[in-house]
């Protein structure tokens, strides 16, 4: 129990900023008596509440979890920095949302990882939560610490810190593992008998049973040897019945402005398109749709609930999905009378120009389009395999501007693998293109084009992985060009901190040796990274130098196609043959087109029922 | 349609802001199916307005706002309004009391000149708070340091209090009652009058008493309080 009286925990709450990140009581929130469940799952989302509340994926466990009648889910997020330094004063342990119970009396802690920078959060809140930070300081009263989310797929960074590591869609999964937990509390099962035996489960990576092995003279990775009867490659868990699965519609409603604050429609996981640079598009295979009539159900029965204005068709690239038109058309219809407007997120352009659906997202309350061209020049495009042309750029934009949209937003990227100068004087281009577009189209100036460059971080399970990101002097050349030369009335320019990039990358592709850089940035006071008002580089540095780890070393290293990988053992699906065949067309800027248009091999049919793609079936690929 | 509601909010929802507020009732108005009015153009907005801004933490027995609704919902009296609506509200809020407002009835701002508080202290700070009480308001004036938005700023806020006295007392608690001008000209945050008892008093716990809003009320023609919603009704 929290030794802290609640009317204190209320006035400390009051005096912090934004308190109802605090507070709980939303509408929807799940009210359970703790003594009446077998099982206390604390979910954390390593960000403050805002960001957290935005993310599907712990909507979607939070349901499922709650489902059970043995288990009791409640939500914890990161305090902003003035309720940290309250809760570190006065003593007050990191609470739930729901019921205010400290972090330490869960029996099971779940955390979902979906950015590098958020491992220092992860941390904070074990230690605000009283609970030790590596997996080998917990005994077997502390609560059993377990990962999940895209971070996933190179886990070995932080998995000293995890019991267990999910990989995969989580909605099955999850439940696998509180059934075993539930066989561990009934048959009184010691911590280690437990993760031994759901190491067997398909999906989840048990790190304390695995020895990580270096090269004495290099340095450099060279094997994990699993011990007892752990897989040597752990293969991440599908849904196959995408159309039938769990999902919420009793979704929480915040009461303050969340990032993301609007009814989610998933109406699709997985991408066919093959852009070499993407995770997402890779890990999410195979392609798997709901169909139009399990997601009419699902908005009617979210709107019933929750009261929203705006709706949002989630995938990763909307515009594919089979039905997306008449789909659009009937939401529109049924929802825009009841003052809810559709909108779908970033568009392909290719799939945008043709679509009927734009001019049904035009008629209520337009929000604002947004599309990723990711490079400046053919070439470059043609090398990360994003096939669209500078025509389909050119059309789309035209006929936004003319349906009367002006807010547009393009996202590029620098340090893209084979960049020339170039590649950068393109995106500068096209931006001037889009202008004259605007001018030469609309009858009015209210252009608000924003540009937002990001920088390009090497991830696993794509055919990049072995490439090194670019210098810091490269980058930081690079944004100060883009910024004296895109310029203009309407038009912004955003783009990403160097040094987060920077570390983004030694994470993403980093080893077991980075826990210790992790702790150390802990200590020295690292957390909350992705908010410029938090983010202080030197402390970072000094947590590497601490632990005698360079940073380049990570993050500007090339692999060869023939090393080992830290990440081998996680089989995302798709083959590491298809990854080195993509990676040689790239060098030579071959495009690989859109397994609609028929099966490329990416092997990810080993991993599905009976052999066979799910996307096949379903007929979605040829 | 024009409807004058009045609600209260309670402890579970306080921590909210006035806007979060605002959206929090858009939004159940949009569950409950009840045809609201919305303004023309671009960005549609639902034709609803709000006396004050509550501020963050203030628990409320009488809270009120202005909305307008589609015509022709036959059926749609103010009391199913209230059941209906009521229905679809978070723990919390809660409807009280609903009128229809007239072509002849005043803005919203006309019907809440004063406020109305209730302030509560626990059994150890009987007998000081009955002790200073009289000497605290028998003061000429009661100069507090205020901030806003350009600073802090010498204000009396004697002017502002109508009357501070004792509501009721029973072995374990006391309670006051504070009443406050709410216009444009002079007003008064009750926290501000609280705060500065407290220190007065001497006490320093910040959670020494617990204010809780009770509701408005104007100065009608004749010279008698009336609380809105009577107000219109005296009216029509």
């Amino acid at each position: 129990m929290q030794s802290i009286p609640n009317n204190v925990i209320d006035s400390v709450i009051l005096s912090c900023s934004k308190p109802a990140r605090y507070a709980g009581g939303e509408l929807n929130q799940v009210i359970k008596d703790p003594s009446q469940v077998s099982v206390r799952y604390a979910f954390m989302f390593p960000d403050i509440y805002e960001i957290g509340m935005s993310n599907l994926g712990m909507r979607i466990l939070y349901h499922v979890l709650n489902l059970r009648e043995d288990c009791y889910c409640e939500r914890f997020f990161a305090p902003w920095c003035d309720m940290e330094e309250h809760m570190r004063n006065k003593d007050i342990r990191l609470f739930s949302v729901e019921t205010r119970t400290p972090l330490c009396e869960f029996d099971l802690i779940g955390v979902t990882l979906g950015y590098e920078l958020g491992y220092t959060n992860f941390l904070n809140m074990l230690s605000l939560g009283g609970v030790p930070l590596f997996a080998r300081d917990r005994g077997e009263s502390d609560p059993i610490v377990m990962a999940g989310g895209t971070c996933t797929y190179n886990p070995e960074p932080f998995a000293d810190f995890c019991d267990l590591i999910l990989i995969g869609e989580g909605e099955e999964e999850i439940c696998d593992v509180v059934d075993l937990f539930r066989e561990k509390q009934e048959n009184s099962l010691t911590k280690e008998q437990f993760l031994i035996k759901a190491a067997q489960i398909p999906g989840v990576y048990v790190p304390s049973l695995y020895n990580a092995e270096y090269d004495e003279v290099t340095g450099r990775f060279k094997a994990l040897i699993p011990t007892n009867g752990a897989p040597a490659s752990v293969v991440k868990r599908i849904i196959d019945d995408f159309d039938s699965s769990e999902y919420p519609t009793k979704m929480i409603v915040p009461y303050m402005n969340i990032v993301h604050d609007r009814i989610m429609l998933e109406i699709m996981r997985g991408c066919t398109r093959g852009c070499r640079f993407c995770q997402a598009g890779m890990i999410y295979r195979p392609v798997r749709e709901k169909s139009p009539q399990t997601l009419k159900k699902l908005a009617n029965a979210i709107f019933e609930n929750t009261g929203y204005d705006e709706m949002s068709l989630t995938s990763l690239s909307s515009g594919d999905y089979s039905c997306i038109n008449e789909l659009v058309k009937d939401l529109v219809s049924e929802f825009n009378p009841k003052g809810v407007s559709v909108a779908l997120p970033s568009q392909r352009l290719d799939a945008f120009k043709d679509s009927s659906f734009k001019d049904e997202l035009a008629k209520y309350r337009k929000t604002g389009l947004t599309f990723a061209p990711e490079a400046g020049t053919q070439r470059l495009r043609d090398v990360i395999n994003k096939g669209i042309s500078y025509d389909d750029l050119i059309k789309t934009c035209e006929e936004c501007f003319k349906a009367g949209w002006d807010t547009v937003k393009l996202y590029f990227m620098i340090g893209l693998p084979t960049e020339t100068r170039e590649d950068v004087q393109g995106i500068c281009d096209m931006v001037e293109h889009v202008k004259s577009i605007y001018r030469s189209v609309a009858n009015r100036y209210r252009l608000n084009l924003s540009i937002g460059v990001s920088t390009f971080v090497p991830k696993t399970h794509t055919p990049f992985q072995w490439c090194g990101q670019v210098s810091q002097e490269d980058i930081i050349a690079k944004q100060d060009f883009l910024m004296k030369n895109i310029r203009g009335r309407g038009v912004t320019l955003n783009w990403t901190n160097p040094h987060t990039s920077l570390l983004e990358a030694v994470f993403a592709r980093g080893d077991r040796r980075l826990s210790q850089v992790l702790y150390n940035a802990h200590k020295n006071g690292c957390r909350l990274d992705a908010w410029n008002e938090c983010f202080d580089f030197s402390k970072w540095e000094k947590a590497f130098e601490d632990a005698g780890i360079s940073m380049k070393f990570y993050a500007n290293t090339e692999y060869s196609v023939n090393e080992a990988l830290p990440w081998d053992h996680i089989d995302c699906g798709v083959s590491k043959a298809f990854f080195i065949r993509e990676y040689e067309k790239s060098k030579n800027g071959v495009l690989t087109e859109d397994c609609r248009e028929g099966c490329k091999g990416c092997g990810v049919d080993r991993i599905c029922k009976n052999g066979v793609c799910t996307a096949k079936i379903s007929g979605i690929v040829k | 349609m024009r409807y004058i509601v009045k609600f209260q909010r309670l402890a579970s929802v306080r921590f909210i802001s006035h806007l979060e507020l605002m959206r929090c009732l858009h939004r159940a108005l949009r569950r409950s199916g009840i045809k609201v009015s919305y303004t023309e153009g671009y960005n549609p907005q639902i034709r609803m307005s709000f006396a004050f801004a509550m501020p963050v933490g203030l628990i409320s027995y009488g809270e009120y706002f202005d909305i307008r609704l589609e015509d022709g919902q036959d059926g749609m009296s103010p009391h199913a309004f209230t059941e209906i609506l009521n229905s679809h509200l978070p723990d919390g809020i809660r409807i009280l009391d609903c009128v229809e407002a007239t072509d002849k009835t005043p803005h919203l701002s006309a019907l809440v000149q004063y406020a109305e508080y209730e302030v509560s202290y626990k059994k150890d700070y009987i007998d000081a708070v009955k002790g200073a009480l009289c000497t605290f308001m028998a003061q000429d004036n009661i100069t507090v340091s205020v901030q806003t938005k350009k600073g802090f700023k010498e204000q009396d806020i004697k002017r502002a209090i109508v009357s501070f006295d004792i509501k009721e007392q029973g072995a374990d608690y006391i309670t006051l009652r504070l009443r406050t001008a709410m216009s444009e000209q002079l007003s008064v945050k009750a926290s501000v009058v609280v705060n500065e008892f407290n220190r007065y008093c001497g006490f320093t716990d910040e959670n020494a008493s617990a204010t809780v809003r009770t509701d408005f009320y104007s100065i009608n023609d004749s010279g008698a309080e009336v609380y809105p919603l009577d107000s219109i009704r005296g009216t029509l």
